[in-house]
């Protein structure tokens, strides 16, 4: 949709001539496509609608200047800075599309033990700031290359270090928000001119108004900076590594070590789950490497480790019975790095560690043991700059079943239910790649208090394959009836759909009513309702902030199956 | 060279997974906020259209055919300085991703239809002009025509006298050093830039040209103190024929250091920092044939098949230039935070200095800026054009830059 010239030439004179392109080309390359960008909003084979322009603001001014533009002339607008979820692309064709790049100042407070950041500071950078002074940070669950800010305001923020370090929505303290109405709030310490250092107060603290459920999605304003709380880091001020491109590995002192414990069943996997979360001696726990599968774990962490192999090396790691004995030994696995603070701490840790394994009956994988594998694991951890392996099998992938809100006994229960369905559909179809049905991971400490797995399955298919794609949908077309039958809410692959429709434009309320009328705390987003009247009356921004209008509620019990999508 | 088209990446197209990798080094690498930067173009335009993200839904939009503009996409696809670093951050996780070959792919599908700015045409009417014979030749280098090894001084040795001197003063050491040397009677270009800018044609024109010569020549050996002409020589050509192996000069010089032939006495009392240059660096690794085709395995599993080489930069020169500056007596060697395969560009490739100006000076500005922090008295790189490049961007304030061989020469004796 092309945009009024002098409406332009106001944009403009906010950002200057070179922050603002209305160009075709430039244009083409802010819209999601579905099926690639799937971090997350798909399988579709369409790409989100144009903006009308790209602004690229310096500062919360200037954000501010063109969000009171788009109000007072009705204009859609949606902010991103990484891009790397459908969130953060327009879903109006009367739209803007704020890229917040310029935007990428990392200050560490020291004395304070935390950061100001701006949108496009990613969590690499945040962390190799933070390790000069002595400190680490909450890495969120898509990896280094993604902004903390939108993590922490927009979404929830787990990561494998979340245990330690904090979930990213435990760490947001004050922070500058420029409202949808284009009004700046500054909340907490801030909001009372006393600095970053608290969320709650002195001054107005809005967290739950401003976050939400799970994060506003983008869609509460723009959050221009932030102060995040960081953690302790016993290591050195850089974290070396070694090796060649791409099985980089750590270079650390002593005081580190990475395990793959493995579990004779899900049983006692659950219970030896339970009291890492309760002793909390881990720096991160996560099932990590079963994304790319049950039966070929052992061979991918084979091949990543490894800068001379490829995966055209798989089929013959898979016949390896080395590999596979391995691979079978880490069926019910998890992945977990211990950090020293000292000496003393590390042989506490390892001498815990050895009586968790031996009340729940677990042991140390000896082939993720592996000098070698150790080192390339410890980086991947900590660093987490390699989370784009998400997409190495088949060139896509997307969550689903997501066992996120259940604990880990639950999860547990249902994982070889879950996964007989995937491995069925892999066996029947070409559409998903045949990794043997489990392909289950998630982080330690998902959920506040109780503690929990986020279990989320992956789906690794092929953006490229049109069949692919439509075959991954229907997929979870039958994921999303079993998770309902469970009780479990709707699947992860399908509750995406909920925040924009399949053609990437957003959705009515009358369709949101739908969704959550039956949902099983319709409060949450009545809630949310009530809050966008109230900070957002003119609807700018789109529909990942869910809403459901009071009268809409229905308690029937015959609707509750229809919950979501 | 193997015929492609656009139509010929569609699957990489639409794999990229627009996670942005591409923006940065590899994550694992980085040390600061001001150093994390991997792709000038980006870094310049802030747009993620300048990305190789970018390019490649860019190249989706083409391939359907659909419109996205004309004048602004041509000013995109050519400001992209083929330095590579993409590349390298991509693969770090894709195994089936090629964003330097699609980048310049872009380029040579809007030359082949007519889409071609002024001043790339300028650029590339400029150095045709010139032709394979440009440069330096035997007379001017001091040196014969006939010996074992072929002697190509580079592609801009010439626009300096500085450069040239050093250059002609480091074949004639290498001459005393025992080294067969000779030159082509007439000069020699390699036409690397013709291909990064786009110009496959007019550069596979040029290098059967060369590689005629070079084969005529009866060397057994190629060496050269320029990266572009490695980056041809070890790279580009064989696919085209060239069956002469190359060596550059700091391959050269670590040899003879290493052997005992080359001794290095002189005091050289300075702390420097050095800077790949890309085209000696993750763009040198040899080429490797390869035929095949993708083969699909566990249902959707993308492989090659047979095995194709990556090509991530792990085989570039980067330790023989470090070897010899740690063989210079009373030379320390301070590393900056983007090196090697990571190497920031600086600003010279793709006749992106003449293209656009802006552009290569953020590039030069952000590597001279990272060579200041370093605390090195001076940065010193190993190639002729990177060289020129750097001290063209200097601004007040910034280390001055060196050319290695001048240090190399005067710790040999020989200023």
């Amino acid at each position: 949709m092309d945009m009024r010239e002098d409406l332009y030439r106001e944009f403009e004179a906010i950002v200057g001539p070179r922050n603002i392109s209305r160009d075709k080309s430039v244009l083409e390359t802010y819209r999601c496509m579905a099926s690639q960008n799937s971090a997350h909003y798909g399988p579709y084979k369409v790409r989100t609608p144009f903006p009308m322009a790209v602004l690229l603001p310096g500062s919360s001014e200037e954000v501010q200047k063109i969000i009171r533009l788009c109000n007072r002339e009705g204009i859609h607008f949606k902010a991103s800075s990484t891009f790397w979820s459908a969130q953060g692309y327009v879903s109006a064709d009367n739209a803007v599309q704020l890229d917040l790049r310029r935007m990428d100042g990392v200050e560490i407070d020291a004395e304070n033990g935390i950061a100001i950041i701006e949108p496009y500071a990613i969590a690499g950078v945040i962390q190799a700031e933070a390790m000069k002074y002595g400190y680490t940070c909450n890495i969120q669950g898509v990896g280094g290359s993604s902004s903390t800010v939108a993590s922490t305001a927009g979404w929830q923020g787990p990561g494998p270090s979340s245990l330690f370090t904090g979930t990213n929505y435990d760490n947001l303290l004050a922070c500058e928000w420029v409202l949808p109405n284009g009004e700046i709030l500054r909340t907490g310490s801030l909001g009372s001119g006393d600095g970053w250092f608290c969320g709650e107060g002195p001054g107005p603290s809005l967290r739950a108004i401003l976050r939400g459920g799970v994060g506003t999605a983008g869609d509460m304003g723009v959050c221009t900076k932030m102060a995040v709380k960081l953690a302790p880091w016993p290591g050195p001020d850089h974290l070396a590594s070694r090796g060649k491109a791409p099985a980089y590995k750590a270079d650390l002192p002593d005081n580190f070590r990475c395990y793959t414990l493995c579990f004779p069943d899900w049983e006692h996997w659950a219970h030896g789950v339970q009291l890492l979360h309760e002793n909390r001696i881990t720096y991160t726990s996560h099932r990590q490497f079963n994304m790319f599968g049950c039966d070929i774990k052992g061979a991918m962490v084979k091949i990543l480790s490894d800068e001379n192999k490829q995966l055209c090396d798989l089929p013959e790691l898979l016949e390896d019975p080395e590999v596979k004995a391995a691979t079978q030994d880490m069926h019910c696995d998890m992945q977990i790095v211990l950090a020293g603070m000292s000496e003393a701490d590390l042989a506490y840790k390892e001498a815990a560690l050895d009586e968790i394994l031996r009340i729940s009956g677990g042991h140390r994988s000896q082939f993720m043991a592996e000098k070698e594998i150790e080192d390339w694991a410890l980086l991947y951890f900590i660093r987490m700059g390699r989370k784009n392996l998400n997409y190495v099998l088949c060139g896509s992938y997307e969550g689903h079943f997501g066992l996120a809100r259940t604990n880990y006994y639950l999860a547990a229960s249902l994982v070889e239910e879950a996964s007989a369905l995937k491995k069925h559909w892999e066996e029947t179809t070409p559409y998903l790649a045949k990794v043997g049905g489990n392909s289950s991971m998630g982080g330690l400490a998902g959920i506040g208090g109780g503690g929990g797995v986020s279990w989320e399955f992956f789906a690794h298919f092929d953006s490229f394959d049109d069949a692919s794609v439509k075959g991954v949908a229907e997929y979870f077309g039958e994921t999303n009836k079993w998770m309902g039958a469970k009780g479990l809410g709707g699947c992860m692959g399908k509750v995406n759909e909920g925040s924009r429709r399949p053609d990437g434009y957003d959705r009515s309320q009358e369709e949101l009513n739908k969704m959550f009328q039956y949902a099983p705390q319709p409060g949450v987003f009545t809630y949310q309702w009530k809050v966008r009247e109230a900070f957002n009356p003119n609807h700018l921004t789109g529909t990942y902030y869910k809403t459901l209008e009071p009268s809409a509620v229905r308690t029937d019990v015959e609707g509750a199956a229809s919950i979501f999508i | 060279m193997k015929e492609r088209t656009l139509a010929d990446f569609r699957p990489m197209q639409e794999r990229c997974s627009n996670c942005s990798y591409c923006k940065f080094i590899p994550l694992d690498k980085i040390r600061s906020r001001e150093f994390a930067g991997g792709c000038p173009s980006i870094g310049y335009y802030n747009f993620n259209t300048y990305s190789a993200r970018g390019r490649f839904q860019l190249g989706v939009a083409l391939n359907r055919g659909e419109d996205v503009g004309e004048k602004d996409l041509e000013q995109v696809v050519f400001s992209c300085l083929s330095c590579g670093a993409c590349d390298v951050s991509c693969k770090i996780c894709r195994y089936n991703l090629e964003p330097l070959a699609h980048n310049i792919a872009l380029k040579e599908a809007l030359i082949e239809r007519g889409m071609v700015p002024g001043r790339v045409a300028e650029e590339r009417d400029r150095l045709m002009a010139a032709g394979a014979r440009a440069g330096l030749c035997a007379a001017d280098l001091g040196l014969p025509v006939q010996g074992e090894v072929l002697f190509l001084p580079g592609d801009r040795t010439q626009e300096s006298p500085e450069t040239a001197d050093t250059v002609c003063r480091a074949a004639a050491l290498l001459r005393r050093c025992g080294l067969d040397i000779a030159a082509l009677s007439e000069g020699f270009f390699s036409g690397a830039v013709l291909y990064d800018m786009g110009f496959r044609k007019d550069f596979e024109e040029i290098a059967k040209e060369n590689i005629a010569r070079i084969e005529a020549s009866g060397a057994k050996e190629v060496v050269t103190p320029c990266a572009d002409t490695f980056y041809a020589l070890n790279r580009l050509y064989p696919e085209l024929g060239l069956t002469v192996p190359v060596r550059h000069i700091t391959q050269v010089l670590a040899d003879l250091i290493a052997q005992g032939t080359l001794r290095l006495t002189q005091e050289v009392p300075v702390r420097v920092t050095y800077h790949d240059p890309c085209s000696l660096g993750r763009k040198g690794e040899a080429y490797e044939p390869w035929e095949g085709e993708e083969k699909k395995i566990l249902n959707q599993v993308h492989t090659w098949e047979p095995r194709r080489p990556r090509y991530i930069g792990n085989d570039g020169v980067y330790d023989a230039p470090r070897a010899v500056l740690r063989a210079i007596p009373g030379l320390e060697l301070a590393e900056m935070e983007r090196i090697r395969e990571y190497g920031y560009s600086c600003g010279e490739g793709a006749g992106i200095p003449e293209i656009d100006p802006g552009l290569a000076a953020f590039a030069a500005h952000g590597r001279l800026d990272e060579a200041k922090a370093s605390e090195a008295e001076q940065l010193v790189t190993a190639d002729p054009s990177s060289l020129l490049q750097l001290r063209s961007a200097r601004r007040d304030g910034d280390l001055p830059v060196t050319d290695l061989l001048t240090l190399v020469l005067a710790a040999a004796g020989e200023e």
